[in-house]
């Protein structure tokens, strides 16, 4: 199957490890239409992508950084779906915004586009799901958060193994902004997924958590880059993952402070659980300063399960796949737990069961 | 307030920068040509099938590409390089042989006064040949051999033959068939079975002449049981020419051996330092890098160890120090490819004054190295917002019988150290040196004294107010 690069790694290393781009597989199916709507119940603030208005062009531009041609392009030509999301100037929006969208044998390939304009001082949760049997989904969401915006980005993907799943998250961050993005990702055949954030203003902040979940012969890709620009901007990466059977997975995680992020702080971290003797894991954590006035740290742990957390438990009863399965889910929960839909992050842990008891 | 700056000098090179009068008794056209290789081959007597492997190499030279990744390499000119420049001296092993000139830059870099102290064997490089070689009786009488490459495929051809180029084969990269196709000079050990070489044996290499490049091929065999502390130094003056440097080093640690091999590397501003380093380790054997990276205008050198044993083992301690008009792209690279290997990488690197420092590492676990353990740390410290600093590790493992853990920092000097060390009555420039020499302390402790002491020196920092 043909080839294209999806995303670049900020700071190419030998091609033999082969971790400079991000690639994945051009769809073969046609694009159709997708003609359901992923709001449960209409809402004012959520409307389709094409009644976006002229004048907030410049801050899709400016949350562009993650729509890395051709990736971008191939959404912006072909979308079957898409919103665009408005928090207006100091609204706080109690009840998560959630779209849903739900692959079948009617619609089987979605190619959505999001914009999400947090006003100044507005505070929101999106959620976005992606469930379902497809073919193929491709999708671009671009964030610009104001000022002293609070904007917290779920995305959450549970398509069968069946399913191509390409995703791209572009965000820029004011002074005083915070974006939260808490993504769980355990579906799909292959995965490619990148997020860029940019932390423009002084005093923003990124906060990202994910999880992964590699078996039977499926490949994960992902390219996270948070680039700190402003002063006394904070970010963090937290990175919990599992792998069995054949499966493969890359995780690129880049920590960028520019010159001129004085005060910035920037944390990085990645647990992997293997689980098969077969998995392949690379990891690749990226650090790139051209400012000496910050404070950057990155960890990254590889390994098995922890013998004396599984010894304790068939301790007390459990058999060894429960102890396992145990162990994932202590792993996950901090990242669960962000997912603020009960009904949905039950249905995360369900699905992650269920691939577990087939290991 | 506003943040005043650390000042810390640059590395002394003076003693460095001396040069010589450029007078070679011969040297080949500038460029690489086929009949350059040949020239190279007639000069130096080669036996026939070296001049053809370094033809085949030439021509993989041409077939690849420059390297897509790391530092512009777009000022290497190569047809304005001059591989091969045979100084005024023949290869003796009586120092009082040596011509004089080269002699008192070699005195000056305190050569023979290390040998007489703290060596066991001192071969000594000038341009492209071997000038001096020598080694203590005792070690000869136990079959250790210590010369210059040239001797060495004179004398032990079957031993050359079997090993030279097998673990950096000159299809690997550019730089490794440019090597292959133009090499010369070097140093070639060979320790018997069971033989522990206790006083370490060095060899020095420098590059006197403008323009031209030095392309020395180290090969050391340790065999079974065996052990070896192996040193290499090399500098150059300054020129406003670019000179390279793509050496080559290949290193056979056998079962249960051990090497350590130490380099001070501190070329000066004009040179493209492009070198290759291996080492294949078998059963319990251990290498162990000890690597300062301070000269050269820019660098790519990433010491790679195969652990190819049960049980074998790596230990990389590398400091790098990039300063003005430098782009010191280091690191290391470990390919875990049998069970219970182990690993152990500790870089730290300091940039200032508008230097670009990289560390890029990888460590690859293959299927086959169950219960491989790795870990990796590196630190960094910017002195100040015109420098760079970055840091890009690759694990890529295979299996679950694996325990990596990598952790890598980036900061400036904590004030909160430098307050707590003031109120023990320390100055603040003192507690600021105190900090930065504790930084690099862990390589430091790990070279040889006169090492160490250079090191100190690299660190006798001048500092005016706080690092802000």
């Amino acid at each position: 199957m043909k080839q294209e690069i999806y995303s670049p790694i900020p700071e190419r290393t030998w091609r033999w490890l082969g971790v400079n781009d991000t690639r994945y597989s051009l769809p073969t199916a046609e694009v159709g239409s997708y003609n359901k709507s992923p709001l449960a119940a209409p809402d004012a603030r959520v409307r389709a992508i094409e009644e976006l208005p002229e004048k907030f062009r410049e801050f899709v531009q400016k949350a562009e950084n993650a729509a890395v041609p051709p990736a971008a392009a191939f959404v912006e030509e072909k979308k079957n779906s898409g919103s665009f999301i408005e928090i207006a100037a100091n609204d706080t929006v109690e009840t998560p915004i959630y779209l849903d969208y739900i692959l079948d044998e009617a619609s089987p390939v979605l190619v959505d586009e999001q914009f999400i304009y947090a006003r100044r001082g507005s505070k929101a949760t999106v959620v976005i799901s992606y469930r379902g049997d497809g073919a193929f989904h491709r999708g671009l969401t671009r964030i610009y958060a104001e000022p002293e915006a609070e904007i917290h980005l779920v995305k959450v993907q549970l398509l069968s193994t069946q399913t191509n799943h390409a995703d791209s998250v572009g965000v820029y961050v004011d002074k005083d902004a915070c974006f939260r993005f808490t993504a769980a990702e355990p579906g799909a055949a292959e995965s490619a997924t990148t997020l860029m954030v940019q932390l423009a203003g002084d005093n923003g902040e990124a906060d990202c958590e994910s999880l992964y979940f590699g078996d039977e012969t499926r490949s994960i890709d992902m390219n996270y880059i948070l680039r700190q620009q402003g002063k006394n901007t904070t970010a963090s990466m937290e990175v919990h993952g599992a792998l069995l059977d054949e499966s493969q997975k890359i995780f690129r995680g880049t920590l960028d402070f520019q010159r001129g992020a004085k005060g910035s702080v920037g944390r990085e971290n990645e647990e992997v659980v293997l689980l098969s003797p077969k998995v392949r894991n690379r990891s690749v954590p990226l650090m790139l300063s051209g400012e000496d006035d910050v404070d950057g740290h990155h960890a990254v742990s590889i390994g098995k399960m922890d013998e004396n957390k599984l010894f304790y438990l068939m301790s007390r009863g459990l058999d060894l796949p429960e102890a396992q399965r145990l162990v994932v889910e202590a792993a996950f929960n901090p990242v669960l737990e962000r997912v603020p839909l009960e009904s949905l992050r039950a249905e995360i842990n369900a699905y992650i069961q269920r691939r577990l008891c087939h290991a | 307030m506003e943040k005043k700056k650390t000042f810390i000098e640059d590395i002394e090179r003076t003693l460095y920068d001396i040069k010589n009068e450029d007078k070679p008794i011969y040297q080949t056209q500038q460029g690489l040509t086929a009949d350059i290789i040949r020239d190279i081959s007639q000069q130096k007597h080669d036996p026939a099938w070296m001049l053809e492997f370094r033809l085949k190499s030439l021509d993989v030279y041409h077939q690849l590409a420059l390297p897509s990744w790391g530092p512009d390499l777009s000022e290497l000119h190569m047809d304005e390089i001059v591989t091969y420049v045979r100084p005024d001296a023949k290869m003796t092993g009586n120092w009082q042989e040596v011509p004089k000139d080269i002699k008192d830059t070699f005195d000056r870099l305190g050569i023979p006064e290390a040998e007489k102290t703290s060596l066991a064997g001192v071969g000594a490089q000038y341009d492209s040949e071997v000038v001096y070689h020598s080694i203590q009786e005792s070690l000869t009488k136990q079959g250790v051999v210590y010369t210059d490459m040239e001797t060495a495929l004179r004398e032990h051809e079957d031993i050359v033959k079997e090993y030279f180029m097998k673990l950096v084969p000159p299809k690997d990269h550019k730089f490794a068939a440019l090597h292959g196709a133009v090499w010369s000079g070097g140093s070639f050990v060979y320790v018997p079975e069971g033989v522990q070489v206790k006083i370490p044996l060095q060899s020095y290499f420098r590059l006197n002449a403008p323009g031209a490049g030095q392309f020395e091929h180290t090969l050391i065999i340790v065999e079974k049981g065996a052990s070896l502390h192996f040193i290499e130094g090399c500098s150059a003056p300054k020129y406003n020419v670019t000179n390279l440097h793509a050496g080559c080093v290949e290193l056979y640690v056998k079962e249960g051996a051990r090497l350590r091999y130490s380099t001070i590397e501190n070329w000066s501003r004009n040179m493209m330092n492009l070198n290759t380093k291996r080492a294949l380790v078998e059963k319990d054997g251990i290498i162990e890098w000890v690597s300062g990276s301070f000269g050269s205008h820019i660098s790519m050198l990433y010491p790679c160890s195969i652990l190819h044993g049960e049980h074998a083992r790596c230990d990389f301690t590398g400091v790098t120090f990039a300063s003005h008009g430098q782009h010191l792209d280091t690191g290391a690279s470990v390919i875990h490819a049998a069970p219970y290997t182990l690993s152990n990488i500790s870089t730290r690197s300091i940039s200032k004054a508008g230097g670009i420092a990289l560390y890029r590492s990888a460590v690859k676990v293959t299927e086959k190295a169950h219960h491989a353990k790795s870990s990796v740390n590196c630190e960094s410290l910017m002195l100040d917002d015109i420098s760079r600093s970055d840091t890009l590790p690759v694990m890529d493992i295979q299996g679950d019988e694996a325990d990596i853990g990598h952790e890598a920092r980036i900061g400036r000097i904590s004030d909160e150290a430098v307050f707590y060390l003031m109120s023990r009555g320390i100055s603040e420039e003192e507690a600021r040196a105190m900090i930065v020499r504790g930084f690099v302390e862990p390589i430091a402790k790990a070279l040889p004294l006169e090492y160490a002491v250079e090191m100190n020196n690299l660190v006798n920092l001048e500092l005016e107010g706080t690092m802000g």
